[in-house]
């Protein structure tokens, strides 16, 4: 039972993660390998600045010991702040593979900075010492603390993903979408693309900052051995089986990439003296995962959906495109007949 | 420069490595009219737009657009001061919906903020049903009605034509610059971007066609500027052009035999 409880509270911290590059990557168009740096930092901030001082030989920045609501909010602040400034380098006319390799030396950069300056967050051996925030608290015993969180990670979960619709449907939604499809068309109509990129790059870093902080009080502690620059490769596949630019679909795919692969691949049999072999294969199956879905469903398990206008009475088929099963030509909406002279090419 | 000038291109150059893509390069559009960009291809009529729209940066050279400076302001920062622009292929926004497509030309971008993202107030609903309103008599004068919640990537080439000159209808520009508008398009179309163009103009606007189709410029514009080798070398009406020995050489004679 603690399994499981433990299993779902992980999967809701990643679908938030989750949440937050599909503003990146799923609507905006541009794939942020340093994505996993902000909830890394998230997490490193959230310990550092609730568990007090460190105690010799371990040594780390700050050592406040804040509530840890106002920890994570202040962790947020910060991610946002570095956000800011990889984003106005990094999207200022980077495009595409260009973008995504600039977030990777970026992160690539902050790994090595922490894993080797220990001053900063105590080196490989990381910061600890989170223990159930919130508990004592509120008077919530250990044994009940694992289904408290949870809910806490689920509410926060059902929060994020309700704004992620609104943020999806709304003109800024629209907009985004159109900077993912054709950026000069924007600029030609007066919208400032690089303005666009960067506020959604700052949604996406800001939720990463939170869930970050969710991280660290699920695990009580922090290090480079928890986090890799690849580690957003779990995430995006997340993301693309669930289907990208769809707030349902990626919470989706969350969770059957998790619990479906990750958790059930941990089963695989150990191979005597290879100790690294069964995670090296569940890496290679996550990649095989992600090249079949591109390769045979790209649009993921629920695609983006359109959001047909409803007005004059006339519904549209742009429901219909965009469910998960097609509806059959004979059952499609009669459409009027096409326009003279617009059909021929 | 007269207040019935919309545009004044003065002295436009722009090299790429040692070639004079554009070379000292100047006409001006008048207000409320349209006027045609002809030229041999490779004569500089694409890139001269790209200077002209902020898209890329002359090397030296000027302008001006209703008494404001455009060399050196952002794509976008030039759109809103009302000067739209469109592309040889359509670029249509391929994932979204026609009636979406259409709702983004509009100049509505104090609605497209991420706080009102987050936070839409009633308010905010209440003009977004107005600006659908709006956008569906455009899509009806077009034709584009029955195709509203169509997947924009799923038209024809003439129906993104079509969608294209409704989005720059939407947003209501003082000057608009075509690039080859005919392209791909049948001639029965052909006559209804003809009107496209035209209303543009009766409404007030003034636009600038680079075309390859010689009647579409013969029949809907009232003035022609002829470049060749990154320079203007003719302008004035159409008519007036005909028997000018440069133009025939360089761009008429070629097509008028061909």
């Amino acid at each position: 039972m603690i399994y499981w409880t433990t299993i779902l509270t992980e999967a809701c911290i990643f679908a938030i993660m989750a949440l937050g590059l599909n503003v990146v990557w799923g609507m905006s168009g541009d794939f942020d390998l340093g994505y996993y740096g902000y909830v890394a930092l998230g997490a490193y901030l959230t310990i550092v600045l609730t568990v007090g001082k460190p105690l010799p030989p371990v040594e780390f920045i700050l050592g406040y010991t804040l509530p840890y609501p106002l920890a994570v909010l202040i962790a947020i602040i910060v991610v946002l702040i570095i956000a800011t400034l990889v984003g106005l380098v990094a999207l200022r006319g980077l495009r595409a593979i260009y973008f995504a390799l600039t977030t990777l030396g970026a992160v690539s950069v902050l790994y090595v900075v922490v894993q080797t300056y220990t001053p900063l967050f105590n080196g490989f051996n990381g910061v600890s010492g989170l223990f159930d925030p919130l508990g004592s608290t509120l008077g919530i015993g250990y044994d009940k603390y694992r289904y408290f969180l949870l809910a806490v990670c689920a509410g926060i979960l059902l929060i994020v993903a309700i704004f992620m619709e609104r943020l999806s449907r709304s003109g800024f939604g629209r907009l985004l979408r159109a900077v993912r499809d054709e950026e000069d068309a924007v600029a030609a109509f007066g919208r400032s693309v690089y303005k666009t990129k960067l506020k959604a790059y700052l949604v996406g870093a800001g939720v990463a900052g939170l869930s970050g902080g969710l991280f660290a009080a699920f695990l009580g502690s922090f290090n480079p051995s928890a986090w890799t620059p690849a580690e957003v490769l779990t995430l995006a596949a997340g993301v693309l089986v669930g289907g990208r630019g769809n707030v349902k679909g990626v919470i989706l795919g969350v969770f059957v990439v998790y619990i479906g692969f990750v958790e059930l691949t941990r089963s695989l049999p150990e191979v005597t003296g290879h100790p690294e072999f069964a995670p090296a294969l569940r890496q290679v199956l996550i990649g095989l995962l992600i090249v079949l879905f591109l390769r045979f469903r790209p649009q993921g398990l629920i695609p983006e959906r359109l959001s047909p206008d409803r007005g004059d009475g006339d519904r549209g088929p742009g429901r219909a495109r965009g469910a998960l099963f097609k509806r059959p030509d004979w059952a499609a909406p009669r459409r009027q007949a096409v326009p003279q002279g617009v059909s021929g090419e | 420069m007269s207040d019935r000038d919309a545009l004044v291109v003065k002295g436009m150059h722009i090299s790429f490595g040692g070639v004079r893509a554009v070379n000292d390069c100047s006409f001006t559009v008048p207000a409320s009219s349209a006027v045609g960009l002809i030229g041999p291809n490779g004569a500089g009529k694409s890139t001269v737009i790209d200077l002209i729209s902020g898209f890329k940066e002359p090397d030296s050279g000027s302008a001006v657009f209703e008494g404001r400076e455009l060399v050196g302001m952002k794509a976008h920062a030039i759109s809103r001061l009302g000067l739209v622009r469109s592309f040889q292929s359509p670029r249509e926004w391929g994932s979204l919906t026609v009636m979406d497509n259409v709702l983004l030309g509009l100049k509505a971008f104090g609605r497209e903020t991420l706080a009102g993202g987050l936070f839409a107030s009633r308010r905010d609903r209440r003009r977004e049903d107005a600006d659908r309103a709006h956008v569906r008599e455009l899509l009806e004068s077009f034709n584009l009605m029955p195709l509203k919640n169509d997947r924009a990537s799923s038209l024809s080439g003439g129906q993104k034509r079509l969608l294209e000159f409704a989005r720059i209808a939407a947003a209501t520009p003082k000057l608009v610059i075509l690039d080859e508008p005919m392209g791909g398009v049948n001639p029965v179309l052909g006559d209804r971007i003809g009107q496209a163009v035209r209303s543009l103009v009766d409404r007030g606007s003034s636009v600038l066609i680079v075309e390859h189709n010689l009647k579409f410029i013969e029949d809907f514009c009232e003035l022609v500027v002829v470049m060749d080798q990154g320079a203007v070398i003719a302008e004035g009406p159409y008519d007036s052009l005909r028997n000018n020995e440069q133009v025939v050489t360089a761009y008429l004679g070629e097509v008028e035999n061909a």
